[in-house]
């Protein structure tokens, strides 16, 4: 029963993560990803500072600023203080992460428990402890609850915007030429992206998000030729490590969520290694 | 003052100037984030190093943190000839899997009856109080490496900054010299973790010299600005983090360095200068 929901737990991180992973990846934003994934670390203990729990709404709240926070610093770097990109990227998530220790080192306390091991490593082991009950009947633990929402809205949004998410990737000039608002798809992204990162940092940690968001997309680029098929592959190959993550994890005994970024880098190397797109051969069509 | 203070005030000090020396020329080749990488893909190194020796000796760590991340640069540039990825992807999903591999071996240490792995934790967040006199003399040499390898290839590594073609065309291999400069960064960093921990080592390498760069546009005060940014705040944050109880020094000096760069950028108002630099 535990493996059962250990694997659902680390499914529904990792679903949504590849889902956006490839959006993403197609638009080169990765690490806008990482920083936010990071960035969001100060949100979260200002939420938990006020509110004084680790309840999701507020924490929500406070992701949600801290990602728009994020996107905003960056451009500002950008544009008005002419800072190349990796630099303004570099210099926005290590300025709000270091914000986020250190307020966690003043303020949280000992006792507290939001240190600084839990928000970095995560533990997937404990966080299938806090089980949602009602009536004798086992619901699901509090991450899937609090995920599956996530997932199915950004199921909607991809599905309903699907075309629109194309253009956005692929031929932002042509959009904004015929109406689409490019930039609204852009700020929905990176809310949905703090947002995960925020429910997700219990289970696998803020650093290793970045691992889940990345290594399916790409795995999945190897083979697929289309948007569409490269959301499916993604989806299906992050579900594929996180079974054999908890699996291996249990058998040798070391912490779970790393096991899965393992498994996921080994099947990007061996994707890599046989895949049939090479790089002297066409370049990839949407 | 007591000799153990001397020791972080000049180890933060060495820490200072060879990251703002080795961060300058990699802002300059666009490549600030692989400093992000290797500082992240360090940390199997640093915990097989550990496992292996059995014990929290710096030269064995770094030489341990030295070869995954030269394994990590090895990797991406691999990648960069194999597939079509972009290079943040590249990047972002090499350190994710170096990261991944070294907290998987770390939960492995834990695990284990035997556990002295206190001081390795800190490598995450860095604590600048548990350095010792022989880690200084190591210090020292690399850093006199990295400085003396920055002023003998001064002309060099100018031209492969802003002149690629140029600096073919002399006969200088492109290969070599990005070799150089990837370990004189995986070095560095190596270095650093100790000091400022594996997450916010790359801020030490970009924000000295992004704070320089708005104030000039020529390399070599490029260079002495950051070696100023990067050493005074260096010493002014693990100052801080000493006088302090419970603060870490990593973070510490991260905020010094942002405050740095953020009233520099107030004070010189940079968007009312449309110059560019070269």
């Amino acid at each position: 029963m535990n493996d059962v929901l250990m694997i659902l737990t680390a499914c529904s991180v990792a679903i949504p993560a590849s889902l956006l992973g490839v959006l993403l990846v197609s638009k080169s934003l990765v690490m806008v990803g990482d920083a936010i994934s990071h960035a969001v670390l100060p949100g979260i203990v200002v939420a938990y500072l006020l509110s004084g729990t680790k309840d999701s709404i507020p924490m929500l709240f406070g992701a949600a600023v801290t990602g728009f926070l994020t996107t905003f610093l960056i451009d500002f770097l950008r544009k008005k203080w002419r800072i190349q990109e990796d630099a303004a990227i570099g210099f926005t998530f290590t300025f709000l992460f270091a914000i986020g220790v250190l307020m966690i080192a003043l303020f949280a306390g000992k006792n507290s428990d939001l240190d600084q091991e839990c928000v970095l490593y995560g533990d997937l082991e404990t966080s299938i402890l806090d089980q949602v009950i009602v009536g004798e009947y086992l619901y699901g633990t509090r991450a899937i609850l609090q995920l599956l929402p996530l997932t199915v809205i950004l199921l909607l949004v991809i599905t309903i915007g699907f075309k629109g998410w194309k253009v956005w990737a692929f031929n932002p000039q042509f959009g904004s030429f015929v109406g689409i608002p490019i930039q609204a798809f852009q700020l929905v992204l990176m809310l949905l992206l703090s947002i995960h990162a925020v429910l997700s940092f219990e289970s696998v940690g803020v650093i290793l998000v970045v691992g889940l968001l990345v290594l399916p997309a790409a795995t999945a680029l190897q083979f697929s030729k289309t948007l569409a098929k490269t959301f499916w592959y993604s989806a299906c190959i992050g579900i594929v490590s996180c079974v054999i993550g908890v699996f291996l994890g249990k058998w040798i005994n070391i912490s779970i969520s790393p096991l899965i970024v393992c498994v996921n880098g080994l099947i990007f190397l061996i994707s890599v290694l046989i895949s049939p797109h090479k790089k002297s051969a066409v370049p990839n069509r949407i | 003052m007591d000799l153990s203070i001397w020791i972080v005030f000049i180890g933060t000090a060495l820490i200072g100037i060879s990251a703002a020396l080795v961060g300058t020329f990699t802002f300059l080749q666009k490549k600030s984030l692989i400093g992000d990488a290797i500082s992240h893909s360090i940390l199997p190194g640093i915990v097989l190093a550990y496992i292996v020796s059995g014990q929290r000796n710096t030269i064995i760590l770094m030489l341990g943190a030295f070869i995954a991340g030269w394994l990590a640069t090895q990797q991406i540039s691999w990648l960069q000839r194999k597939t079509k990825l972009k290079s943040d992807t590249i990047v972002a999903a090499t350190l994710s899997i170096f990261f991944a591999l070294g907290l998987a071996m770390l939960s492995y240490i834990q695990g284990r009856p035997d556990d002295g792995q206190a001081g390795l934790s800190d490598f995450l967040f860095g604590k600048i109080a548990a350095l010792n006199i022989e880690d200084l003399y190591l210090f020292s040499v690399v850093s006199f490496l990295i400085a003396a390898t920055t002023f003998f290839r001064y002309r060099v590594m100018f031209s492969f900054a802003f002149n690629k073609e140029f600096m073919i065309s002399k006969g200088f291999s492109l290969r070599w010299n990005d070799f150089i400069l990837n370990s004189m960064t995986i070095l560095v960093v190596a270095m650093g973790v100790q000091a400022v921990g594996v997450v916010l080592m790359s801020a030490l390498l970009i924000i000295p010299v992004l704070t320089a760069r708005m104030l000039t546009y020529k390399l070599r005060s490029l260079i002495s600005w950051s070696l100023i940014f990067g050493t005074s705040s260096s010493l002014l944050g693990s100052y801080i983090s000493i006088l302090g109880k419970n603060i870490p020094t990593g973070p510490c000096i991260i905020m010094v360095l942002s405050i740095c760069a953020i009233s520099v950028a107030l004070l010189v108002r940079v968007p009312f200068k449309r110059k560019r630099i070269q």
